[in-house]
Order: C-alpha cells, then sequence, then structure tokens
C-alpha cells in the first residue's frame, strides 16, 4: 500500500487548521482562502486514500482502529463541509482541521496491514450500519465542541452570539439523531443474522442504546421544556461521553461480541 | 370526579419530567447490567462479591436485571406513558405525524421485544458429521425438541490464503430431514447466513477446534422479531421526518 496521499491529508489538514487560526487572529481574508483550499485538498486527497483503501483491502474500510480512525476524521470533514453551506461556522474551522489532523497523525503509529474481513464482519449491513453512526458520531463530536465554547463564553459573549452557538449545538444534534436511530436498528437486524437475537445486552449494544436515550432526552427536554443554554449543553456534554464510552471504553472495559477494533 | 382523575393520570404520564425520570431509572438499571454480570453461576457471584453481598444482589435480581419484574415495569410504565403521550398527539396530528410514527414506532418496537421476551427462547446444539440431531439445549439447561431433524452433511473452514491465517468462512452443510427421515431441503450455514426453518433459525456460532468433527448452532425462535422490524421502520421514518421539518422552519 502507498501511503503517500495520507501524508498529503495531515500535511493539509495541519496547514489549513494554521490558515485559520492566522485568520481569525489577523481578519485577512486571504488567510481564509488559502485555509479552506488546503482543507477542500486535505478532504479530497482524504477521500482518495479511503478509495485507494477500499480497492486494495476488497471491503469497505472501517476494520480495526486504524481505518475506523481515518473514517471517522473524513466523517467529521464532511460535516463539517455539508453544514458550511448552511451555517456561519467559521470558529469552528479550526478545531475541525486541527482535530482531524491530529487523528490521521495518530493513526501513522496504528498497525496500517491489511485484514481480510473476519466472518461475522461479512455482511452487506456493514455499510449503512457504520456511515451511519460514523456521520452521527462526527456532527455530536462537533456539537460537543460548540457546547463547550457556549459554556466558556457564557460569561463574558454577547446574547447574540450565545444564542447562535446553542442553536447550532442543537441543529447538530438534531442532524445526528437519524443517523444514530439508522445505526442503532440495522445493527440490530445485522445482530439477528449474526449471532441469532436481535438483542443480546452485549456491553457495545446496551451502551449504544444509553447514548441513544440520552440524545433523545436532550432534543425532548429542549423541545418541550425549553432547556436552552447551559443546561442544554450539559447534556450534551455527557451525551457525547456516552459516545466515546461506547466507541472506545466499551473495548477496553468489557469482552463482549463487538471485540473488533 | 371521575374525568378529573383520568385528566390527572395524563397529565401526570405526559409530562416530561416523569418520562424522563423513568428514562434516568432505566438507563441507571441498564447500566448496572453492564457492571455486573449477568446470569452467571452462583459460585461466581459469590468468589467476586461475598456471598452476603451477593445475596442482596440476587434479592435485588441485579444478576439477572434484563428480566426482572421490576426492570420489565419500569418498561411498561415508560410504554405507558409513551402511549397516553402519543394518543394525546393523535388530536393533533397534522401538526405532528412524524413525531406520532416515531412514537408509534417505539411503542411496537416495546411490544414487540416483550413477545420476545415471553414466546421467544434460544439455546444451542452440537450435531457430528454424518449424524442428526432433533433437540437442543435452551438457555436454562433443559433439552427441548426442535421439531424437525437437522442433519450434517460436511463442515469446512475456509480459508483466505494457502498458509491459514485467516479464516474466510465456516461452513456447516446441513440437511434438513421430516418426520420420516426424508431430505426437505438443504443449506450451507454460514456465519451471516443462518438456516430458517418452522420459526427456528440456525446460526452458525462454534465448531470441534481440535478435529472439525462437530458443528455448534445457535438456536433461536423469536416471534416478536418481525413485530420489532415494522417498529424499526416506523421509528426510523418518524425520526428522519421530524428531523427535516424542522430544519425548515426553526
Amino acid at each position: 500500500m502507498n501511503f503517500t496521499l495520507i501524508n498529503v491529508v495531515m500535511g493539509a489538514y495541519l496547514f489549513a487548521g494554521i490558515g485559520f487560526f492566522l485568520y481569525t487572529n489577523f481578519q485577512k481574508i486571504i488567510f481564509k482562502s488559502f485555509a479552506i483550499a488546503l482543507l477542500s485538498i486535505g478532504f479530497a486527497s482524504h477521500t482518495g486514500f479511503l478509495i485507494q483503501r477500499w480497492i486494495s483491502a476488497g471491503h469497505f474500510p472501517i476494520i480495526g482502529l486504524y481505518e475506523s480512525l481515518l473514517f471517522f476524521s473524513w466523517s467529521t470533514v464532511c460535516v463539517f463541509f455539508i453544514l458550511l453551506r448552511n451555517f456561519k461556522l467559521e470558529f469552528l474551522a479550526m478545531p475541525v482541521s486541527i482535530g482531524a489532523a491530529l487523528i490521521v497523525g495518530y493513526t501513522s503509529i496504528l498497525d496500517k496491514t491489511l485484514k481480510p474481513l473476519m466472518p461475522a464482519l461479512k455482511s452487506n449491513w456493514i455499510v449503512i450500519h457504520v456511515v451511519s453512526y460514523f456521520l452521527g458520531y462526527a456532527s455530536v463530536a462537533i456539537s460537543c465542541i460548540v457546547s463547550i465554547k457556549y459554556l466558556v463564553n457564557a460569561r463574558k459573549a454577547s446574547p447574540d452570539s450565545l444564542t447562535a452557538l446553542d442553536t447550532l449545538s442543537y441543529r447538530l444534534i438534531a442532524f445526528a439523531f437519524p443517523f444514530l436511530t439508522i445505526g442503532l436498528t440495522t445493527g440490530a437486524v445485522w445482530a439477528k443474522t449474526a449471532w441469532g437475537s436481535y438483542w443480546s445486552w452485549d456491553p457495545k449494544e446496551t451502551w449504544a442504546l444509553i447514548t441513544w436515550c440520552v440524545y433523545a432526552a436532550y432534543l425532548h427536554l429542549r423541545l418541550l421544556k425549553n432547556w436552552h443554554g447551559r443546561r442544554g449543553a450539559y447534556i450534551n456534554i455527557i451525551g457525547f461521553f456516552c459516545v466515546l464510552f461506547t466507541f472506545i471504553g466499551v473495548n477496553y472495559l468489557f469482552k463482549g461480541l463487538h471485540s473488533y477494533l | 370526579m371521575k374525568k378529573s382523575a383520568k385528566d390527572s393520570f395524563v397529565r401526570l404520564f405526559c409530562s416530561i419530567k416523569f418520562v424522563v425520570t423513568l428514562l434516568a431509572l432505566i438507563i441507571l438499571t441498564i447500566i448496572s447490567g453492564t457492571l455486573i454480570p449477568q446470569g452467571a453461576l452462583a459460585q461466581a457471584y459469590s468468589a467476586r462479591y461475598g456471598e452476603r453481598f451477593y445475596r442482596v444482589l440476587s434479592f435485588l435480581r441485579l444478576t439477572d436485571v434484563y428480566h426482572s419484574w421490576w426492570f420489565i415495569g419500569l418498561v411498561f410504565f415508560l410504554w405507558l406513558s409513551l402511549l397516553t403521550c402519543t394518543l394525546r398527539q393523535v388530536k393533533t396530528w397534522k401538526k405532528s405525524l412524524a413525531s406520532l410514527i416515531a412514537h408509534l414506532g417505539l411503542l411496537i418496537i416495546i411490544v414487540g421485544s416483550l413477545v420476545t421476551c415471553i414466546f421467544g427462547h434460544t439455546g444451542f446444539l452440537v450435531v457430528y458429521k454424518g449424524h442428526s440431531q432433533d433437540t437442543f439445549i435452551t438457555a436454562g439447561n433443559t433439552l427441548k425438541p426442535l421439531g424437525f431433524r437437522i442433519y450434517l452433511d460436511d463442515f469446512e473452514i475456509e480459508w483466505y490464503d494457502a498458509t491459514r491465517s485467516h479464516i474466510k468462512d465456516y461452513r456447516s452443510k446441513a440437511v434438513i430431514l421430516d418426520g420420516s427421515g426424508r431430505p426437505v431441503f438443504a443449506k450451507i450455514i454460514k456465519v451471516n447466513h443462518p438456516l430458517s426453518f418452522k420459526g427456528y433459525t440456525l446460526c452458525q456460532a462454534s465448531y470441534d477446534e481440535k478435529h472439525g468433527l462437530w458443528t455448534g448452532l445457535q438456536v433461536s425462535k423469536d416471534p416478536g422479531v418481525q413485530i420489532v422490524y415494522a417498529g424499526f421502520i416506523f421509528l426510523n421514518i418518524g425520526v428522519i421526518f421530524i428531523v427535516s421539518g424542522k430544519s425548515k422552519h426553526k
């Protein structure tokens, strides 16, 4: 396997992050255009690398920690681009680019060997299950950054900018929730054909359900009880902790059916 | 008087505080289930927690919490409050059809999972090459008849490469036999390709690692699964439309 493209990706994201940083500090539009161009080049190469990996592996490249993290960082940038069209996300550009660069950088020390698919993963459900989850996780990750920024700014910023942050974090959860739902339900259907029952209270399943319930509670409290602002932000951050625990923590703490990473 | 009792019931069960409290209790319960081993042997618990604490856990049903009466009770109350809210929503369904569909989906899923819980059962069977099997061992360690006979023609492991470093598939060549021993149909059972017959699903689960003489199949019979899948469809459609509708005007 040729890893040139992924090095291009890391460099492009890193310099895009620096460009966005310079833009926020000096407000020169040239920095911003430069950074967006770099982020686009990085994203195109990232897509190219995933396709290259897909072809040489012969399966959708989301097996093992290396491919999972590469796909997660790709999803984050992808969600960022989708949302960029509709929202003012400028303050997110730097954390997203630097975060993606760090994840891609971290993957360079991981085991990169192509492993053939183990029997349990040979299913058509894998693509929709994993892609939905990663798009969902990417947008809740961005939403969590927004909520943290909200809490940090809560004392000093103007009410208008706070409302904008609050609305944005909510919209990101609303965007993520259908993906989390599709991911959870397709996972159950897949489990039925692979393991014989659609639900076995495996730790991964259980924590995915908990995560789903937390975000469902967030949406209901917000829409019906006006839990805007601080309280919403706290639940949102709790939700993201559940995501991290489901995605990574469960694999280290429990032995379950989902031990593929 | 009667009407006000009904009103206060509806008000309580539809109050978001009540639903979220229930949800929080359910979440705490299922977290406990991931921390305490479920359905293990009494000796294992005593060794881990000590005899006295094990008795407390066992009394509180925390050793099989997902099937405990009080957990099912909590889920039932959640179902009841979902039902009450959904029925109240019906009056204004034009405003929130998508939300109605999503909540209907959840109600159906809970009904389906209850059907699974009561009428479904799982177990395990082992069948040797060239032999047949018509019973399986249930999760509670009793023998149960399948209602048909399964014959194992062959079991083989398929490898990705000649060096045999990665397994591609476990293949159990099975033949279903009727009451008089005549073959009904044949199928190769692989992981992700179970055999379904007379309401039973047989999944490739294990094999004889030493000699490759037998295959182990996970047996399940679950009349709730179609109900749950129907609920999944409603839930997904509902959730997608709620969110795409919201982004338009808010």
